[in-house]
């Protein structure tokens, strides 16, 4: 039952966020995404408990569509749960109290339906469910960025929604594929998809790893497939780009670890070394890329490109330090990446610009603010004691066992991501010349010491995210070699 | 059976208004008679009776689309008595409205191919009037002419295949043809149903027997607009999927493709030519075209009990594009042009008929969780099943075509700036509004309940 809580309540608050005067809306939703973080810290007790046998759901739903409202959660599940429902109440409080006048109560509704969307996704067991949810995230963000998004909205928006759309309806051509040659009565059912997928053929397989591959690397984004992102992080309002890249970003891994790797182990083999080669590549080419940007919001894009590119190297070398390193890397990138726009924000907020150039020397009027923001972006260079380390040294060390050489070139990356970000860090907090610029609020410095206490946290003490997903990866690891040597 | 009989006495009550002076009340009237119709309708469900010496004949089939004509008949009647209200010729529209869905309902109730040619032309003829009603729009009577024109051609095509089959075959009843040996027919057989195929190509506007469809779906009254292009929609593809089920056994053997080049025609150039329109009207026409093409790939394998997902489809089409071209009718009301940037700012202006018409276009789109998208997912899986993978991979590509037009109306509702006032509109069009977009998204999430029909 938990797990239909968890979707059903963001969709109830969000309908009554409908009915209320912005002010009132902001609160209230801030209340009722806290609700469900609670629920979701309630399920993960009973979870770490053993009580796993409550949570999962199957009712009758389409069924001459042999699909079913299978939800299920297991440790893998659980961290992005957790990331979700963490985000979310953080995500809305960030919206600054001179911006609740033009926010109207819809744009809150929204954030909270896409959250049930997103929540949806994690859980989903059945893939034509998954499907729906996947698609049905996308409608509540197109609608905040073209709402309340910058210039050139429209075209941008348009863009990537058609983009992930694309990826998405191929994703559904292979269901319907592997669908129909599961046994009579067909089902989308996630066992039986599971297990009549691992008996097709080799070319099958292929064609089904690619398919799902592009849905997945679409939405990740994985270079080539990432020209939506940079123009849509820098248009969409700030919340919108901290729900993209905080969460959204994180379908697309999810989505390669539980309908990707357990589906074609003849696939993975015959094509999974390329992944990773695809992947290293663009990690290397996003951190070049980043060493270029002047623009703030475009370098954090870039630099998330580089992070994602390696938690899917990691993902697809099938190896446990491999997937264990990817999930905690995306709940601290969820993290770091959401603190990371806050401060974007905030800057822009104060300064109404986020050029490189154009700022400088925000150390000196507000110290607080620059010293927390050095311990954030020093979880994204992944320094030791920082959530971003146990996650890339983690992912680092699968490339290297799979491949020395390619491990080396994925080292690279963490090079170049200090020198992106600490070049950053100068120009914008250090220097000379002072700027007015207003140290935190309390508020905001709620918002930020919550999460670069996360940071901290996780960083010193990681079994706190790993040994929730200990179980269910060896299982998952198990699945993977099992039919694939 | 009763269904035809209610709407006639309708239509010529309806007439009696003018001389008896009970204009006022006669769109309650008309809406209680058509209720009782689609009463009427369901409570001869199940039954499969002949009447007329053959002539008709009523199953579930024809029931089910018994009961979706009246139900756009009845919202028709909801959205756009009041604007007629004040109109001379009320009398005039609102029979001539009756008895085109009583021809409607010949056409998805025959038996005999001569009763399919008069349902035709009943369905069509007061359409010729209707659509050249606004008789102070030159485009209005282009259109009437037009439709007028192309019409006659298309039922002479018909009229002729009509006579070709009964050559062949020695029979009018469509339950007789396939009782013949294929092997013993004359070679007639093929060119009659070749030519009987184009005629009711140009009524579901199916490429390339649709370039009448843009101009006469621009140039009518909006109002006749949404009727054309739900109501005929409907009944037309009734009619075909009836005869191509039919004629199946006997005939279709290696003429499918045909069927399939026309279908893939239709995607192509619906979509395509949808895209440079600046009229939100042509577009929808174009778009029209593009759905139908869709619509289409379910007659390759029309059998007579596989007809749910048509039915599905239909209901799908017909529920945003009435919806969509009734909020086309409130713009124009408002003294709006019938172009994208009408719907500038809607979003800000009337956030809830925006939310509606985002609605109607994802689900035209086929976004999930809307029964649009249902709709498409189980066209393609059928032509998956039947061999018709390339045909799903082109009609998947068209399709993003399909959300890049789809969405200027989306974007033109919340990304401009608002230019004119909020449009007014009365509440029993609201209520009619929500109920149709609650129905897309109903169907969308529980579809079992039509396709268990």
């Amino acid at each position: 039952m938990i797990t239909a809580t968890l979707i059903a309540w963001p969709l109830v608050a969000a309908l009554i966020t409908l009915l209320l005067s912005p002010g009132q809306a902001k609160r209230f939703a801030i209340l009722a995404s806290v609700v469900e973080f609670a629920i979701a810290t309630y399920g993960l007790i009973q979870f770490k408990l053993g009580a796993i046998s409550g949570m999962e759901i199957n009712w009758p739903w389409i069924s001459t569509l042999g699909t079913q409202l299978h939800l299920g959660i297991d440790g893998i599940s659980w961290i992005l749960v957790l990331l979700t429902t963490l985000m979310v109440p953080l995500i809305i409080a960030s919206v600054p109290t001179q911006e609740i006048t033009s926010k109207s109560s819809g744009f809150y509704s929204l954030i909270l339906i896409m959250e049930m969307a997103l929540l949806g996704v994690f859980l989903a067991k059945d893939a034509f469910l998954f499907y729906i949810f996947w698609e049905l995230a996308l409608i509540p963000i197109y609608f905040i960025c073209l709402r309340w998004g910058g210039d050139r909205r429209g075209p941008v928006t348009l863009k990537f929604f058609i983009y992930t759309l694309a990826g998405s309806l191929l994703m559904l051509v292979a269901f319907i594929y592997i669908y129909y040659h599961t046994p009579l009565p067909h089902s989308f059912d996630i066992q039986t998809i599971y297990l009549t997928a691992r008996n097709l053929s080799a070319d099958d397989q292929s064609i089904i790893f690619w398919a799902l591959f592009f849905a997945f690397a679409v939405k990740m984004p994985l270079i080539p497939f990432h020209t939506w992102q940079p123009d849509t992080y820098q248009t969409a309002p700030a919340q919108g780009t901290m729900l993209l890249s905080g969460i959204m970003l994180k379908m697309g891994t999810y989505g390669v670890l539980r309908w990707l790797l357990p589906l074609v182990p003849l696939g993975l083999l015959q094509w999974g070394k390329m992944a990773i080669i695809l992947s290293v590549i663009g990690v290397i080419y996003a951190s070049c890329i980043a060493l270029a940007q002047k623009d703030l919001k475009r370098l954090l894009a870039y630099s998330s490109i580089a992070h994602v590119g390696m938690i899917s190297a990691g993902m697809f070398t099938g190896s446990q330090s491999g997937i264990q390193g990817a999930l905690i890397q995306m709940f601290s990138h969820g993290v770091i990446i959401v603190s990371l726009f806050y401060i974007v924000d905030i800057i822009y907020q104060r300064t109404r610009t986020a050029a490189i150039d154009e700022l400088g020397g925000i150390r000196l009027s507000a110290p607080i603010f620059a010293a927390v923001s050095l311990i954030i972006l020093l979880g994204n260079v992944a320094l030791p004691l920082t959530s971003g380390f146990v996650g890339e040294f983690l992912l680092m060390s699968s490339i290297f066992q799979w491949n020395p050489w390619w491990g080396a070139m994925a080292g690279i990356s963490i090079i170049l991501g200090a020198a992106y970000m600490l070049r950053a860090y100068r120009k914008v907090m250090l220097g000379d010349h002072a700027i007015r610029f207003d140290d935190l609020s309390l508020k905001e410095r709620v918002i930020l010491f919550s999460l670069a206490s996360m940071v901290l946290i996780i960083g010193v003490w990681p079994s706190l995210v790993l040994d929730i997903s200990e179980q269910a990866v060896e299982e998952l690891v198990k699945l993977i070699s099992s039919q694939s040597n | 059976m009763n269904t035809i009989l209610i709407i006639s006495g309708l239509g010529i009550l309806t007439l009696l208004g003018e001389i008896f002076k009970f204009r006022k009340a006669l769109a309650p009237a008309i809406l209680i008679g058509l209720v009782i119709a689609l009463g009427a309708s369901l409570l001869q469900w199940q039954t499969g009776t002949f009447y007329y010496s053959n002539m008709l004949y009523f199953d579930k089939f024809t029931h089910i689309f018994c009961v979706l004509l009246c139900s756009v008949g009845i919202f028709w009647f909801l959205f756009f008595y009041q604007d007629l209200q004040q109109d001379e010729y009320i009398t005039e529209k609102f029979s001539l409205i009756l008895f085109s869905i009583v021809g409607g309902l010949f056409m998805v109730s025959f038996n005999h191919l001569v009763i399919l040619f008069l349902g035709i032309e009943i369905l069509s003829i007061p359409l010729y009037a209707l659509a050249a009603s606004n008789r102070e729009d030159s485009h209005s009577i282009e259109a009437g002419l037009k439709y007028f024109l192309m019409s006659s051609f298309a039922t002479g095509f018909l009229l002729f295949g009509i006579a070709l089959v009964y050559g062949a075959t020695g029979t009018f009843y469509l339950d007789q043809i396939s009782l013949n040996n294929p092997s013993t027919l004359s070679s007639l057989l093929p060119l009659g149903i070749v030519l009987m195929f184009m005629g009711l190509s140009f009524k579901v506007s199916i490429v390339p027997f649709h370039f009448w469809t843009p101009d006469v779906y621009q140039g009518s009254p909006t109002m006749i607009t949404s009727f054309m292009s739900t109501a005929v929609k409907i009944v037309a593809f009734a009619a075909f999927f009836r005869l191509v089920a039919g004629i199946a056994p006997v005939a279709l053997g290696g003429h499918t493709w045909i069927l399939v080049v026309c279908s893939v025609l239709s995607i192509l150039i619906g979509n395509i030519l949808a895209v440079s329109s600046v009229s939100v009207k042509r577009m929808l026409a174009y778009s029209s075209i593009a759905q139908a093409g869709y619509l289409f790939i379910t007659l390759f394998q029309a059998k007579p009990e596989s007809h749910a997902i048509l039915v599905y489809g239909l209901t799908a089409y017909s529920l945003a594009s009435m919806t969509l071209f009734v909020i086309v009718h409130i713009l124009e009301q408002n003294g709006l042009a019938d172009s994208i940037q009408s719907f500038n700012g809607l979003g800000s202006r009337h956030p809830l008929l925006a939310a509606c018409c985002s609605i109607c276009l994802f689900s035209l789109a086929g976004i999930p969780p809307v029964a649009g998208f249902l709709s498409k997912y189980l066209i393609f899986t059928q032509a998956i099943t039947g061999g018709y993978l390339w045909l799903v991979l082109l009609a998947v590509l068209t399709s993003l075509i399909g959300v890049y037009y789809y969405f200027k109306i989306v974007i033109a509702m919340y990304f401009q700036p608002a230019t004119s006032d909020r449009p007014k509109l009365s509440s029993i069009v609201t209520i009619g509004i929500l109920v149709l977009t609650a129905g897309l998204l109903l169907f969308g999430l529980f579809p079992d309940f039509i396709l268990r029909i």
